[in-house]
């Protein structure tokens, strides 16, 4: 069996502030295959991001493993492209600057990284606003540029913490279809965080679904829809019935 | 673009304008000795007449001003990243920092005086002491406030301790730091002033002193104005700055 | 613009500006150097004076003299610049230099912390700096006679010191300065009570204004200033008024300075002597000196030339008694009023506490005076 991209078993993780502690991650086991979207769905507050956060490198968890390429013991940080939920645009960089951003941190010559930068906005349809500053964009592009810093600095490892949240409806198609788009050509591996189940079951291959908190993996389900996805799946009746059934699960979780 | 900037200053000119003829009618009038408030018409003549004068004198206050200014920004910007780098160390320097400023000049004139001597090195160091404090606790204000998101986001990208700094707290910092930057400025040349009272030979502080015990009373108004002028020019360049260095800023800053 | 370029140029304009003031402050410093400031004219010191002891020219060797000023420069120190203007002090080999006034640091301090040589007090301050521990010593009085006075508004209709009574007094804060005003006023029989205000505006302008009824001036400078400028006053000299005749200003060296460096002080009042000697008998001269070299050391030092040439004809004639060599202290007036302010209670030790007796004739010395 092939390595997986990012294998984490029995993950736990508590916060201590003075006397209180507040149990967050309950021995978590999650597996991501190369080449897969994977999803994480929960209630609102189950650490979700703290999972991400331990992922990505930036926190470590209390006790269990996190093997990214097969590596559990090397540090994490800079192995996956992360983006959070707000875009995180640099102000005072234009688009073009901000896709590069990645490519700064690892002392990635100038020339080259604006190349880089600019082949990927020309690829995805953004070459226009390469010289924009953030604040004159909306929210979505926001979120698509955001999501081309994450690529360009690791296409084959991406965490996606609710990228497409605070855009309207209509804006978060256009944006899921493009997510598919680039994960296609790069064939990365993603690990998604959202709470429309919807966009779950639009998007992944597998969904984890995590309890309240402290949160515990309460379902993996297979998404075997066929692929290249479109939005019109997600009316037929397996879509249907999975959907129901993840729904039911979620609001059981967060009335608790 | 230009035309509007213009306009946008009109009401102040119309207003200074209206003042100033008030003033020249009051005095006019012999509501007041001109020994005490003289016309704005005496001041002009009397700064043309001597404008030699003034000029040689101006200088070193000048050089005071902007050395001063320009050291304490550096002085300002290494101490908010020291107090940024610990909290341990923030404890330690804030209370002395805070102290530094409610000395009274006096009596740090005095000791710089028998320590150093009558130099321009003893009012440098005032004129640092004065401006250095505004700058950095704005800039350590600026530095703290920047959203642990964006840390986090760096962090991920296995960015050093450095990087994170350089690449995107002292940038986010800035805005912070040029509204300390305008504190200090405004201050400047009225500091380099008070600061020549520790004696020298030189300087618009020393000329005013002269000028008011020859009872010369036109000389000492246009000294005032001088320094006004300088302090105005001083205020307008560091805006200026202001505007190329950070173009998002200002733009949302005078569009809003 | 990228943001490099936007970098850069936020640093390097102020960097530049820097460079620019900096580089207009040094050529100005260049150019007051190699430059002279008016008609430079040499004086013959009288024959048959000890001022012809100064010698012709200069040795090679300088022995260099910090001298602090009480006051930025005025007809006080008109000696002091006429001998520098004529060399004299480099031809008694020493290079004399003036040490600015400054508004935080009396020359008492200075001088005794060693940090001048020499400097200009006043007999109030000398008293004050024995009884907190830290004597200097007075080695020639400037002016022969006490030219303090009190002054009112001539249109006030205070005419006379008993008029004060129950009036606001603007002052500069001395502890003394209520006993030697109460006296002034009870001496011409009023009661002595008054409204005692610390100023630190200009005394005159204070008493233009009307919110001041009476102030303490000279009648070498703010007297004079006020004749030229039509603001007539009532002058209340204080010496007639029963206050004790004292020395102000007076040339100060420090006890240390006594001992170790008798020789320079005295080379050096031979050269100030002289100064104040030609002062005495030409006027105009000697303020045409003052002027030039005061506005060499500093451009516009004096807006009005005219003030000082006025002020200068007054004090001449008044830096010594006719017929009597300039300087000379005589005891009586080192007795007299340091002994009123004494008993005023105004004159306080370091810890605060009020000195009521000294040994005054630790305070002066006529020793150095040719």
């Amino acid at each position: 069996m092939d390595i997986p991209k990012l294998q984490a078993q029995g993950v736990t993780k508590a916060f201590r502030s003075g006397k209180r502690r507040l149990d967050v991650l309950d021995s978590i086991d999650l597996r991501v295959g190369v080449g897969e979207f994977v999803t994480v769905i929960g209630p609102s507050g189950c650490g979700k991001s703290t999972l991400f956060n331990i992922v990505a490198g930036i926190e470590s968890p209390d006790s269990g493993t996190v093997a990214i390429d097969g590596d559990a013991t090397g540090r994490r940080t800079g192995k996956s492209g992360y983006m959070p939920q707000q875009p995180l645009l640099l102000p005072w960089r234009t688009v073009e600057e901000n896709v590069m951003l990645g490519l700064d941190v690892r002392h990635v010559p100038r020339k080259e990284a604006q190349t880089q930068a600019s082949e990927l906005l020309k690829r995805f349809g953004l070459l226009e606003f390469a010289g924009h500053y953030p604040a004159t964009l909306s929210g979505g592009m926001k979120q698509r540029v955001a999501l081309l810093r994450t690529v360009l600095f690791n296409r084959s490892f991406l965490l996606l913490d609710e990228p497409f949240g605070a855009l309207d409806a209509l804006t978060r198609v256009t944006c899921q279809m493009w997510l598919l788009d680039v994960w296609q050509q790069f064939s990365s591996s993603v690990l998604f965080i959202t709470h429309d189940v919807r966009e779950a079951i639009l998007l992944s291959d597998r969904i984890y679904v995590l309890s309240a908190r402290p949160a515990r993996v309460l379902r993996v389900v297979e998404v075997s829809l066929p692929r290249p996805r479109n939005p019109e799946q997600l009316a037929q009746p397996e879509a249907v019935q999975l959907e129901q059934e993840l729904m039911s699960l979620l609001l059981k979780e967060q009335a608790l | 673009m230009r035309l509007r900037a213009f306009a946008s200053y009109g009401p102040a000119i119309v207003l200074a304008v209206a003042i100033l003829l008030l003033w020249e009618a009051y005095v006019r009038a012999g509501n007041i000795s001109p020994q005490v408030l003289p016309a704005p018409s005496a001041i002009l003549a009397g700064l043309v007449a001597n404008w030699a004068v003034i000029y040689d004198n101006m200088l070193p206050t000048l050089v005071e001003t902007v050395l001063g200014l320009l050291i304490a920004i550096v002085m300002g910007v290494i101490l908010a990243i020291l107090l940024d780098l610990s909290g341990w160390v923030r404890k330690a320097i804030y209370p002395l920092l805070v102290t530094s400023q409610t000395i009274p000049i006096v009596t740090v004139a005095a000791l710089l005086l028998l320590w150093i001597g009558y130099d321009i090195r003893s009012k440098l160091i005032l004129v640092i002491l004065y401006c250095f404090f505004p700058i950095a606790v704005a800039c350590a204000d600026g530095l703290a406030s920047v959203e642990p998101e964006l840390i986090h986001l760096l962090k991920s990208m296995n960015a050093s301790r450095w990087q994170i700094l350089w690449m995107v707290r002292l940038p986010a910092a800035m805005p912070a730091f040029f509204s300390g930057l305008r504190i200090a400025t405004t201050y400047s040349v009225i500091g380099a002033v008070f600061s020549e009272y520790v004696g020298g030979e030189k300087g618009l502080g020393i000329y005013l002193q002269r000028a008011t015990n020859s009872f010369a009373i036109v000389q000492v108004f246009a000294a005032i104005v001088v320094i006004s002028a300088l302090s105005i020019l001083l205020f307008g360049l560091v805006s200026l700055i202001e505007r190329l260095a950070l173009p998002w800023y200002s733009g949302r800053r005078a569009g809003a | 613009m990228s943001n490099r370029t936007r970098l850069w140029l936020s640093i390097g304009i102020p960097v530049l500006l820097v460079i620019v003031v900096v580089g207009a402050f040094l050529w100005q410093q260049r150019a007051a150097g190699s430059g002279t400031s008016g008609t430079h004219v040499v004086v013959t010191p009288a024959p048959g004076s000890e001022c012809t002891k100064i010698p012709k020219t200069a040795p090679s060797q300088l022995t260099t003299m910090n001298f602090a000023l009480d006051w930025t420069p005025n007809t006080n120190h008109t000696g002091i610049y006429v001998a520098l203007a004529q060399n004299w002090y480099r031809d008694e080999g020493i290079d004399l230099h003036l040490l600015p006034y400054s508004s935080s640091v009396s020359p008492d301090v200075l001088v005794s912390s060693g940090k001048a040589d020499a400097g200009v007090s006043s007999t109030e301050g000398i008293v004050a700096d024995a009884a907190l521990g830290q004597p200097v010593v007075s080695i020639a009085a400037i002016i022969q006679h006490n030219t303090s006075a009190l002054v009112t508004l001539a249109d006030s209709g205070l005419n006379r010191p008993r008029d004060l009574d129950g009036k606001k007094y603007g002052g500069f804060g001395a502890p003394y300065e209520g006993a030697v005003v109460g006296e002034i006023i009870k001496k011409d029989g009023g009661k002595g009570e008054f409204t005692n205000i610390t100023l630190s505006v200009d005394a005159m302008q204070a008493l233009e204004s009307h919110r001041i009824d009476f102030v303490w001036v000279f009648e070498g400078w703010e007297v004079i200033q006020a004749e030229r400028s039509g603001v007539k006053l009532n002058v209340f000299p204080i010496i007639n008024y029963g206050i004790p005749d004292y020395y102000t200003p007076n040339i100060i060296t420090s006890p240390t300075e006594i001992q170790q460096k008798p020789d320079l002080l005295r080379r050096f009042m031979l050269a100030t002597t002289c100064g104040y000697e030609y002062a005495r008998t030409h006027a105009r001269q000697a303020a045409q000196m003052l002027i030039d070299r005061a506005n060499a050391d500093t451009p516009g030092t004096f807006p009005d030339t005219g003030l000082v040439f006025a002020s200068q004809d007054f004090l001449s004639p008044r830096y010594a008694d006719p017929g009597r060599k300039w300087g000379l202290q005589d005891a009586a007036a080192w007795h007299g009023y340091p002994q009123f302010i004494l008993n005023s209670g105004g004159v306080l030790d370091a810890s605060g506490k009020p000195v009521h007796s000294m040994n005054f004739d630790k305070l002066w010395t006529n020793q150095f005076l040719p």
